[in-house]
């Protein structure tokens, strides 16, 4: 899934992923998980790579 | 957990205090509760719930709580001042009981937990006005109490975790029928993923937002496609509103059929033709889908190829004009090529240029084909031979038998439906009111059933609609251009919102799609151990509809043709994969925690052999399992397997006269 996941964020515009990893954190937070964790925490952590490299690139 | 006893006092037909203590050896861990239909086994599931979760659990009404007996001795005797109570009591493993006390109804609960013991109570109290008092003692501490011990209990034990272990057994064989809702609506449950749910909620309200503010600055062609665009979602919101309470009314109503089921079963007058009704609704539901398979693969396949035979006189034409065709002497055109380079004949005679012979063979070679070609020829003549002898004679053929076939279940069909009716008047002419009117009571929510599901399908069609139009609408609005600033920013933040929405959607369903084999891979693993040895077979998958499918040896769908036994199999094992899910999923610091499995007259629809079979590798798929059964259901090679593992055994006896039952220890 993994996998699955990564290829359909790289496809998604930097903005977009942007809001995903900030909605993601602000409703773990309300839902106070101290982390997102599962496939929400493994999104989150693929989502702030991606957005990591294309700053850097 | 391990679930210790159970105390109930004055609870429905339990008149008086009453105690279940469970099984809790681990090789020793079923315990058997036997009881003919009517004899209270529902309600001491019902006790379990009640204790737990109180009133507000079950969506439908469950009557009263409080044994009639108990409320006539204190409304005829001791007067309006006697304090009337109902206790049910849960212990887990080793706890200590909590003193029934004064209460007119409880129940209580012992059980143990990651090592703690529990013991909850529900009391239920009247004094004139009614009062309902509930508390959780862990260990030697001091007891929770009311909204405390609800908080406690959700913590250790969520209400969307126990319907998986504490299963109703009425619901077991719809796991297993086609396009069964209740297979989706329990995997969406245990799977639903707050996080997802709220962002992608959260992401659809700020996208609402951003269209309404977008919408002042927006020109009129511009606002007119968003007024559009709104009232199209409304009336989708107002369509997914309606459907959903049409399908609550559905749920009430089936439920409602089945307590008058049961009633007619019970009535000894009636219990003939309600068991035979039984069998004849199971027989027509299974003919059907044959039916509907036999339509949908062989029919349709048949009719796809309907047009071959037509073509007949063409494929006739075109294969003699390939037979009559001249071809070149017989003499491939490599040959002719090579008599021509070496200038002999094959006999060994000189072959002199512009002879006869020579002419003979460049005319020869005129009419010749490439051997590529001159295979196709072949190819396709024998081609069109098949054909004509495979399709254009066998397809009329075939589709005379299969329309033959396609007839004998109509009408297998229509002499089912026939005798439905007839059971159905004979139970409405019977003398005794009781049975009549349950009759007709049955026959209007058969009807309300019928007209609330055309209902929702016309509604479903309506939806698909209306999210279509939604879609188009949107790329309109996207199109238009925006002038200002404040527009342009707005317009781009409402794409935004709407991007992210859609792409959590999309990372929802990959997440759902992975908890889906990861259900399926464990069904597949129960189904396995749980289904007789010498297998027809092979797979069980679950498709991404959610729809349960068994996979036969030949590697076709089987589930039409399984039997009402074999679909309950499959709903064992579907059920017991979901509790081991659900506490996976949303207890994932219990995961090493043994859970109990509960479960209501579960071999009812099993044949001998199936029961046999299960009965066998039952006690194996949770740690503490309870059955609740029918007297029937438990007997000769089936008893005898389970005998082993019982670790108690009780039997409920239903008084006629008082109208209590008792339970009596057995083992």
């Amino acid at each position: 899934m993994k996998d699955r996941v990564r290829e359909f964020l790289t496809q998604l515009p930097p903005e977009v992923k942007n809001v995903i990893s900030k909605v993601i954190q602000a409703e773990a937070e309300k839902l106070s998980l101290r982390r997102p964790h599962g496939i929400i925490n493994e999104i989150k952590q693929i989502v702030q790579k991606e957005v990591k490299e294309e700053r850097e690139n | 957990m391990k679930i210790r006893y159970l105390k109930l006092k004055n609870f429905r037909q339990y008149y008086g205090e009453h105690t279940v203590d469970f099984a809790t050896n681990k090789q020793r861990n079923v315990t058997v509760i036997q009881g003919i239909n009517g004899a209270g086994k529902t309600s001491l599931f019902i006790a379990l719930n009640w204790c737990l979760y109180g009133e507000d659990f079950f969506k439908e009404d469950i009557g009263e709580f409080v044994s009639k007996r108990a409320r006539a001795d204190v409304e005829n005797g001791a007067g309006r001042d006697t304090v009337i109570e109902t206790v049910i009591e849960l212990a887990f493993e080793s706890g200590t009981t909590t003193n029934v006390g004064n209460s007119l109804t409880s129940v209580e609960i012992g059980f143990t937990y990651q090592g703690n013991e529990y013991c909850v109570k529900r009391e239920y109290q009247w004094h004139g006005n009614e009062a309902t008092v509930f508390s959780v003692k862990e260990n030697d501490l001091k007891p929770y109490v009311d909204s405390a011990a609800s908080e406690l209990i959700q913590q250790l034990i969520p209400e969307n975790v126990s319907v998986h272990f504490f299963f109703d057994g009425e619901k077991i064989d719809n796991f297993a029928k086609p396009g069964e809702e209740q297979i989706q609506d329990a995997v969406r449950n245990v799977l639903k993923h707050e996080v997802f749910d709220r962002s992608i909620r959260h992401l659809k309200d700020v996208a609402r937002k951003y269209q309404s503010e977008l919408k002042q600055y927006a020109s009129d062609s511009s606002k007119a496609l968003f007024d559009e665009k709104e009232k199209t979602e409304k009336d989708y919101d107002d369509h997914d509103a309606e459907i959903k309470q049409k399908r609550g009314e559905i749920e009430k109503a089936e439920k409602q059929l089945k307590d008058i089921d049961k009633r007619l079963e019970a009535n000894e007058i009636s219990r003939a033709l309600a068991d035979e009704r039984k069998k004849v609704e199971e027989k027509l539901e299974q003919i059907k889908q044959e039916k509907s398979k036999f339509q949908n693969e062989e029919i349709r396949n048949l009719l796809n190829q309907g047009a071959i035979p037509l073509a007949k006189s063409a494929l006739d034409k075109a294969l003699e004009i390939l037979k009559t065709s001249e071809r070149p002497g017989g003499i491939p055109k490599p040959i002719l090529d090579e008599l021509i380079e070496r200038m002999r004949c094959l006999c060994g005679r000189e072959i002199e240029d512009g002879s006869p012979e020579h002419q003979n063979i460049q005319s020869l070679l005129a009419q010749a084909v490439s051997p590529k070609l001159e295979f196709a020829i072949g190819e396709t003549e024998s081609s069109l031979k098949r054909l004509i002898r495979d399709s254009v004679e066998s397809i009329p053929k075939s589709l005379k038998l299969a329309l033959n076939k396609e007839r004998e279940m109509s009408h297998e069909i229509e002499t089912n439906e026939a005798r439905l009716g007839e059971i159905k008047r004979k139970l409405i002419d019977f003398d005794e009111d009781e049975v009549g009117r349950l009759e007709k009571a049955r026959g209007k929510y058969e009807q309300d059933i019928r007209e609330l599901k055309d209902h929702v399908l016309r509604i479903e069609g309506r939806m698909q609609g209306l999210k279509d139009e939604i879609a188009k609408l949107k790329g309109k609005i996207e199109k238009e251009k925006v002038h200002g600033q404040k527009e342009k920013q707005l317009k781009r933040y409402w794409q935004l919102a709407t991007e992210t929405a859609s792409a959590m959607e999309t990372l929802y369903q990959y997440f759902l799609d992975d908890k889906r084999e990861e259900i399926e891979t464990e069904v597949r693993k129960i189904f396995k151990q749980l289904v007789w040895k010498e297998s027809q077979f092979q797979d069980v998958r679950l498709s991404e509809k959610y729809e349960l499918q068994v996979i036969d040896r030949f590697g076709k769908q089987a589930r039409p043709e399984m039997s009402a036994g074999e679909r309950q199999v499959l709903s064992l094992a579907f059920i017991a994969a979901m509790a081991k899910i659900a506490v996976e999923k949303m207890l994932p610091e219990m995961k090493s925690e043994p859970f109990p499995m509960v479960m209501d007259t579960p071999f009812g629809r099993l044949s001998t052999q199936h029961r046999e079979n299960i009965t066998e590798a039952i006690p194996d798929i949770a740690e503490q399992l309870v059955l609740f059964v029918t007297d029937e259901e438990l007997h000769g090679q089936a008893r005898k397997n389970l005998e082993p593992r019982i670790g108690a055994e009780y039997e409920l006896q239903f008084d006629d006269e008082t109208g209590s039952s008792t339970i009596k220890k057995i083992s």
